[in-house]
């Protein structure tokens, strides 16, 4: 049973007025409440049967910023344009960095983006300005992209989890401080991310070891019988709350082999690559091939290279440029690109210039990005820069356009309002702002 | 006030209809002033008065607007505040919305009620005279007060709970973790006319009462540390050692925040007081959000754009005045101080119409701290005679805006009493006599108002000493309270007729699991993967995530702490004979009681299932207690 995206409410204007109490927005918050989804899916989920999500986005979560001169804007010859040249592609005038053969021979399968212009430029509010679509406001928290796909284009019940998350690293700087946010917002926990990834996973005790199903079955009994008890002696929510959270686990953990890496094929963890990043870009499309409607990859925050710039982009970009190329094309050779939307972006670029450690450092003023897949064009060039990338030439695009073009690439009304009683009106994409209309199909 | 608990009392108000027993004031305040609020005050109220015409207020309502009076006592069809709401209606209201029919009927209702009451329009929940009353101790003001609340109100408070599970509870309130089996057994056999107030009185005096109240006060102030690096640095600051030291002696509250606030530490030991400023990194604007609800026990965030929308007495120029109090500070690089500047930080702030106005530093309770301020907006020019010592590291102004601002903010200014009672009360009965906690607004009934008037004016007058007031919250009778029946659902949480639900923090939970494991206390990669996965203290709504289910389930760190090493609870139990007996020693170790016969029977099944390995088993049996709700909660 599918969720219905949010209604429009009639007569709602994105202006920026609001009534704000805090008890009212409690209110709604106790409304949303808990439901979560019961695991009781027993059958290990089978590729054939379940695609019932319709809709699918895999976030390619580029932490920390790759740098656009090294990717999809390369400036070759000029001063800041770095050590490595650009490389034509199959699109006839289009050039990538020289570090992207592969994406280069498929980039009329691609989109590029290259005209971004954002507000900020330190991590922690340019993630959460890049994960959310629209400036905060004081006060409430909006949800992020893959809780508020989560809310629209989700399934009740699934044993899949309508928002994976797929990061290894338990760091990442302010990333971290991201990560132990609250990414659903007034969507309430049951759009939050699963975590899963290396020591992730394991905690779904995935991986078989001493401990034998049977045993987690037995002692699982147990408590649960023992907080059902507290619950109804006491009419406890706080029970009623933990049991939920086990039944989520349980659910998830019946379909525990699509999150084990070692039952991927080894011929596509082979294509993919060898890094935590490919492995997981790998299951992600395993994961969409089974249904779930959004799964986001990263890597911590390896991508914020001020020092080495030229080094690590050296290592990281050939590894991103193999991992598009295969999941683009493995998307479309399983007919799942049409119904797949895939992102590949930072929370913003790099600068035009070389600091004193040879990096580069932070630049929202003009960067790039790149996404393609459903209900979008194919071999798009959206906007450009000047010769140096220090400015945009003509339109700039920024998150709340983005986020516009992701939501009506799914099929959403970007300005459709949340229904929430008791919270302020507040829309997917605030102020009315446009879709990129260059890319959408 | 908690609306789904009192749809009971509207439903027979409403039932009632027109005849006498419909209480306007409860009526408003249950039904009328959030319906208002929600689809009305932005357009009527203290921002805006279209119309003339303003709807916060019941006496607000009755005063009409421009085109004269919307009610009508006991008429709502003559009453343009009902008659505007129906559809197709000329003036249509609100403009681009219809209220439901039962939205309606409320407004309905409450005109209703007027029309046989009228003399009392304006909520007045307990009826209370406003004369402040003597009496001999905290706890006594708290027992009376309670009594004639429950007494007015018509319920029956909950049996008070057996003397363990008190024990327990003073335990983990006081010192944040359970007692040890030693230490309940103490308890039980101490006499018991004094053992209650021995404990209380022993554990306020423990360090592992410092800690807890620095484990709580931290995340009050600070907010929980989100990252590993964050928690270091509160503690490599001295932060974390202020606070214990200021829980430890017993340092006044008044005095605390005005140190916190001043961040010139004395002595060595307050190394740590800046870092509540400092870890802020100049966002003054944070600053002044994190200081309101200290000073006012109220959140003025909403206040940065435009007037509180609905507690008229919050001002956009409290938000800047605040701002302005901190905006000559600055962090001192490589060292834990913040330097304040002699001149600067003059920044007007504009409304949502663009009027502009310069920020002033000012109270909550109107007063201002007078400054020079220089003419025609130019620059003043900063100079060494400004500072009391021009070469001290950092350099103090003769003048400091923060230290005048804590100086206002700690003397006269009653609020500051009231907002930590509040809190010290919500966290000690799972629920502010003012709630939610941060949102002390007059628009905010406290549900007990004479009872928080007492105590905030009685904390003032006696040194706002923390420690007395501890004691006398747990000393009282409603601490002791039980759980309610199933049965009495639907009581309303106001009436504190019950005890509230309230989750242990992480920290309470890895003390607690060390004991009951029985393993060596003060396990630190026990408490980090805790705090991780159940990060809030004090949430408004309890809401245990996927990352708390998964840490129960396989957390490395407590899979460690259940393995069967000597003298563990798991080794004991493994090496007791009869299921029976095994089960009744894990349910004391853990839970500190008995098991009840079905769970008994249940907990029999789990060792049955693995006969031959009762190590195993018996950790699963403890595993179970460990992550139950139970467990996991205040009892």
């Amino acid at each position: 049973m599918k969720r219905p995206a949010p209604p429009l409410s009639p007569g709602d204007c994105p202006r920026d007025e609001h009534r704000l109490h805090r008890r009212l927005f409690l209110e709604g918050l106790s409304a949303a409440g808990v439901g979560g989804f019961s695991g009781l899916f027993h059958n290990p989920v089978l590729a054939a049967e379940t695609k019932r999500a319709e809709k699918h986005c895999i976030l390619l979560w580029l932490c920390g910023a790759p740098s656009q001169f090294e990717t999809w804007d390369p400036k070759p010859g000029r001063p800041g344009g770095g050590p490595f040249g650009s490389t034509p592609t199959n699109v006839p005038g289009l050039h990538f960095s020289a570090l992207m053969p592969h994406c280069a021979s498929i980039a009329d399968k691609l989109n590029i983006v290259r005209s971004m212009k954002t507000a900020q430029s330190e991590h922690l509010q340019a993630i959460n300005l890049l994960q959310r679509g629209n400036p905060d406001r004081a006060g409430f928290t909006r949800p992020t992209l893959g809780s508020a796909l989560s809310h629209a284009v989700g399934e009740l019940d699934s044993p899949i989890p309508n928002f994976v998350f797929l990061d290894p690293i338990p760091g990442g700087n302010e990333f971290e401080s991201f990560k132990a946010g609250n990414w659903a917002g007034w969507l309430g926990v049951e759009h939050a991310p699963v975590r899963l990834g290396g020591d992730y996973t394991q905690l779904l005790d995935a991986a078989p070891d001493a401990l034998g199903r049977h045993d987690r079955e037995t002692r699982e009994t147990l408590r649960k019988f023992l907080t059902s008890r507290f619950e109804r002696e006491r009419n406890s929510s706080i029970a009623r709350s933990q049991n939920a959270a086990f039944e989520r686990m349980r659910g998830l953990a019946a379909s525990a082999e699509l999150f084990d890496v070692e039952r991927l094929s080894p011929r596509d963890r082979e294509r993919y690559g060898p890094g935590s990043f490919a492995q997981h870009a790998l299951m992600a499309r395993h994961l969409v091939e089974h249904g779930a409607p959004f799964v986001m990859v990263a890597n911590g925050m390896n991508w914020d290279n001020h020092v080495f710039q030229h080094e690590i982009h050296q290592m990281l970009v050939p590894e991103l440029d193999r991992v598009l190329f295969h999941l683009v094309r493995d998307l479309e050779e399983r007919g799942l690109l049409d119904s797949t939307l895939v992102i590949a972006m930072g929370e913003f670029g790099r600068t035009p210039w070389l600091n004193a450690a040879r990096g580069r450092d932070h630049y929202p003023n003009a960067w790039s990005l790149m996404m393609t897949g459903c209900g979008l064009r194919r071999g798009v060039v959206v906007g450009a820069t000047d010769a140096d990338g220090v400015d945009v030439v003509g339109q700039p695009i920024d998150e709340q356009n983005l986020f516009a073009t992701i939501f009506t690439a799914l099929g959403l009304d970007p300005h459709a309002g949340y229904d929430l009683p008791g919270l302020p009106t507040f829309h997917l994409v605030e102020n009315g702002k446009a879709p990129i209309s260059d890319l959408l199909a | 006030m908690d609306l789904r608990h009192l749809l009971p009392l509207l439903l027979v108000l409403l039932a009632s209809g027109s005849v006498a027993g419909a209480d306007p004031a409860a009526l408003w305040s249950a039904r009328v002033q959030p319906l208002l609020d929600r689809h009305c005050v932005k357009c009527h109220g203290p921002i805006d008065a279209h119309g003339g015409l303003e709807l916060d207020t019941p006496a607000a309502v009755l005063a009409g607007g421009d085109s004269g009076a919307v009610v009508v006592a006991g008429q709502p069809d003559s009453s343009p505040l009902a008659l505007n709401l129906l559809a197709g209606a000329e003036s249509h209201m609100p403009p681009d919305k219809q209220l439901t029919d039962d939205e309606q009927a409320i407004v309905r209702a409450w005109i209703d009620a007027l029309g046989d009451s009228p003399a009392d329009p304006v909520p007045s929940p307990t009826g209370h005279t406003v004369e402040t009353r003597a009496f001999a101790t905290v706890t006594e003001a708290i027992d009376v007060l309670m009594a004639e609340a429950w007494a007015r109100r018509g319920v029956e408070p909950a049996a008070p709970v057996d003397d363990a599970s008190w024990c327990r509870r003073v335990w983990l309130d006081l010192a944040g973790r359970i007692p040890t089996e030693a230490e309940q057994r103490d308890f039980l056999e101490a006499p018991s006319d004094t053992r209650r107030a021995a404990l209380v009185d022993r554990l306020l005096d423990s360090d592992d009462h410092a800690v807890r109240m620095r484990e709580l006060w931290d995340v009050f102030l600070m907010g929980r540390g989100k990252r590993e690096s964050r928690e270091e640095r509160r503690r490599n600051s001295g932060w974390w050692a202020y606070l214990e030291k200021s829980f430890r002696t017993n340092r006044p509250w008044d005095t605390i925040v005005r140190e916190i606030l001043v961040a010139r530490p004395a002595g060595a030991d307050d190394q740590g007081s800046p870092w509540f400023l400092y870890e802020r990194r100049n966002d003054h604007q944070a600053i002044a959000e994190a200081v309101a609800p200290l000073v006012y026990g109220a959140r003025i965030d909403c206040a940065q754009c435009h007037d509180h929308p609905l507690a008229r007495e919050i001002k956009q120029g409290h938000y800047w005045g605040l701002v302005a109090a901190f905006n000559r500070g600055k962090n001192v690089d490589g060292a834990t101080d913040v330097a304040e500047s002699a001149v600067g930080g003059f920044v007007n702030f504009t409304n949502l119409k663009k009027e502009s106005q310069p920020a002033v530093v000012t109270l909550l309770n109107g007063s201002t701290v007078a400054e020079h301020r220089p003419e025609d907006g130019s620059p003043e020019a900063d100079s060494d005679e400004k500072y009391l010592d021009p070469a001290a590291q950092p350099r103090v102004p003769k003048f400091s805006r923060r230290e005048a601002f804590a100086a206002a903010a700690t003397t006269g200014n009653p609020l500051l009493a009231r907002a930590f009672v509040n809190r010290l009360w919500a966290v000690l009965l799972g629920r502010g006599i003012v709630a939610p906690v941060d949102e002390m607004t007059t628009r905010n009934q406290p549900s007990h108002p004479e009872l928080l008037d007492w105590l905030s004016a009685d904390f003032a007058a006696h040194h706002h000493d923390i420690r007395r007031e501890i004691r006398g919250i747990v000393l009282s009778r409603v601490y002791a309270l039980g759980n309610a029946s199933a049965s009495a659902v639907g009581s309303d949480p106001a009436a504190f007729a019950s005890a509230a639900e309230r989750p242990l923090t992480a920290e309470q939970i890895a003390r607690s699991w060390s004991i009951a494991a029985g393993r060596e206390p003060g396990n630190d990669p026990l408490r980090r993967a805790a705090v991780a996965a159940i990060p809030d203290v004090m949430p408004r709504e309890y809401q245990a995530t996927f990352q708390q289910a998964q840490f129960l389930s396989a957390a490395p760190a407590l899979k460690e702490l259940l393995e069967p090493v000597p003298e563990s609870t798991v080794a004991r139990i493994a090496a007791l004979q009869a299921p029976p007996e095994r089960v009744e020693a894990a349910f004391r170790a853990v839970l500190g009681r008995a098991p009840e016969p079905e769970e008994l029977t249940q907990a029999e099944q789990v060792l049955a299932s693995r006969p031959e390995q009762p190590a195993e088993a018996a950790r699963d049996l403890v595993w179970a207690l460990l992550t139950s709700a139970e467990f996991l909660t205040q009892p």
